[in-house]
């Protein structure tokens, strides 16, 4: 299996075995490893914003997707840094290689998204992806990925099972929290006053 | 170089060429009906960031000429400083016409402001919004008006409304969305609106207004939604509006006007095909 499948899809099908193998190893760190997996998930972001947009892949969307889905990658950095301790981690650039190899559920989820906007006519697009049937999904890849990156803080930070649910929570609630502000943050206020009945 | 890794690089290079070359714009020639230059426009597009829209404002009005659209409207929610940048790019590449909206999204209805200049609050009733929305100069157009909203178009708001939205892609997810907009639209004298909700998901205008106008500009578009010279036509050909405009329209082809529902050509299927397949080849074998 090693010899077949990437680290990614090992990561995102068996992540305590793969995560405990790949932290033992030590590896290098360096700037490249920094910044090797961010900036694949900013050509994955943008190649999905230009399947969506326009069912094609166009260097015209992707360049300009590129730039503005590189905020997904930079919070999710300030929700690792939040979580990562310099004197008892490996190094932060290690931390995001092996951190960033968890988005096996969202590339997924992502893939098969952008397969109905690419190949289904645009109502039958809109019908599959009208909320009844995308949020079971959207639970899904958000519990799964929860439980890789619980893995990731358990083999790869050696944290305790109950520290390892809190860093999962802190990372989630920084990286989550500035994403969608954002992404999305002028709606919120009367979204919250709805949902409360403020 | 692994087999799954030049697997992915070529179909990835594959599919960036034949998406590039095949992303040519949808152009139609004007088109004259009876006394009026008929303009296609969508009223409800979004962009990044801010708004749950994945395009930047740039990118959104070429998306909107690629889409084969006369008119926009780019509605933020809440605020208006994007739909200048918008409107700035497109007058600098020569359409099409952008119009300064918002998206006025409260708890209780969610209200199209076009046309306007300044931010429109949402701590107000439908009619106190509407209000200042003409006070600007500006037309009001009732967004995706699901039975849940009607309540807070009262009496007051109905009869200051200009339009209401009766083709929106939600009547492609549920058949109770469209029965509802449809209902509403018939509660009042109102023009008939089509909008996609733009957020960067599938062709943009695939839901349309056609506004009978005397040119493009914004005084002529916005007079045409407050005399309700507006036409709304869905994939199955339901006409909504001024039917002596519908009547005008029986000779037009469609799918010249709104190539939504157009099959793509190869280049864009083999172009999503490939790319998809080098994507996930990449994650699966690439071992990046």
């Amino acid at each position: 299996m090693t010899q077949v499948w990437s680290a990614d899809a090992r990561v995102t099908l068996r992540p305590s075995a793969t995560y405990r193998e790949l932290g033992q190893k030590g590896g290098s760190s360096g700037k490249w490893k920094l910044v090797r997996r961010p900036l694949f998930l900013a050509l994955f972001l943008a190649s999905m914003v230009s399947l969506i947009a326009s069912q094609r892949l166009t260097l015209r969307l992707m360049i300009t997707g590129a730039i503005n889905m590189s905020f997904i990658p930079l919070v999710e950095f300030a929700g690792l840094s939040a979580t990562w301790r310099r004197r008892y981690d490996i190094p932060f650039s290690r931390a995001v290689d092996l951190f960033f190899m968890s988005h096996g559920p969202w590339i997924l989820w992502l893939l098969a998204y952008a397969s109905i906007w690419a190949f289904a006519s645009p109502d039958h697009a809109f019908f599959w992806t009208a909320p009844r049937f995308i949020w079971p999904t959207f639970i899904v890849a958000i519990a799964w990925s929860a439980s890789i990156d619980y893995c990731f803080f358990r083999e790869v930070f050696h944290r305790g099972r109950a520290q390892s649910a809190f860093d999962l929570c802190v990372q989630r609630a920084v990286s989550w929290t500035l994403g969608i502000l954002i992404f999305g943050a002028d709606p919120l206020a009367p979204e919250l006053t709805r949902i409360l009945h403020l | 170089m692994s087999l799954g890794r030049l697997i992915s690089l070529v179909s990835l290079l594959v599919a960036i060429s034949l998406g590039t070359l095949s992303d040519v714009p949808h152009t139609h020639a004007p088109i004259s009906l009876d006394s009026y230059r008929v303009l296609t426009a969508d009223f409800h597009v979004h962009s990044f960031p801010l708004s749950w829209g994945t395009l930047a404002p740039w990118d959104t009005v070429l998306e909107a000429r690629h889409d084969g659209l006369d008119v926009i409207a780019m509605t933020p929610h809440n605020h208006v400083w994007v739909a200048y940048i918008g409107r700035w790019f497109s007058e600098r590449i020569g359409g099409p016409t952008v119009l300064i909206g918002e998206e006025v999204v409260t708890p209780r209805y969610h209200l199209l402001a076009i046309g306007i200049h300044d931010e429109i609050g949402w701590r107000q009733s439908a009619a106190g919004a509407i209000n200042e929305v003409h006070r600007q100069g500006g037309v009001a157009i009732a967004a995706h008006p699901r039975k849940f909203y009607w309540p807070a178009y009262d009496a007051a708001a109905l009869s200051k409304l200009d339009g209401a939205e009766i083709q929106h892609p939600l009547i492609y997810a549920t058949t109770r969305g469209y029965s509802e907009v449809q209902q509403f639209f018939d509660r009042a004298q109102l023009a008939a609106i089509g909008d996609s909700d733009y957020h960067g998901t599938g062709p943009m205008g695939i839901c349309r207004t056609f506004i009978f106008a005397h040119d493009n500009s914004e005084g002529a578009i916005l007079d045409a939604i407050r005399t309700h010279h507006t036409v709304a036509i869905d994939r199955d050909g339901r006409a909504y509006g001024d039917p002596a405009l519908i009547a005008l329209m029986r000779n037009v082809d469609l799918a010249q006007l709104n190539p939504s529902f157009v099959n793509p050509e190869w280049m864009t299927r083999a172009s999503a095909a490939c790319g998809l397949l080098g994507l996930l080849a990449l994650f699966l074998f690439g071992e990046i």
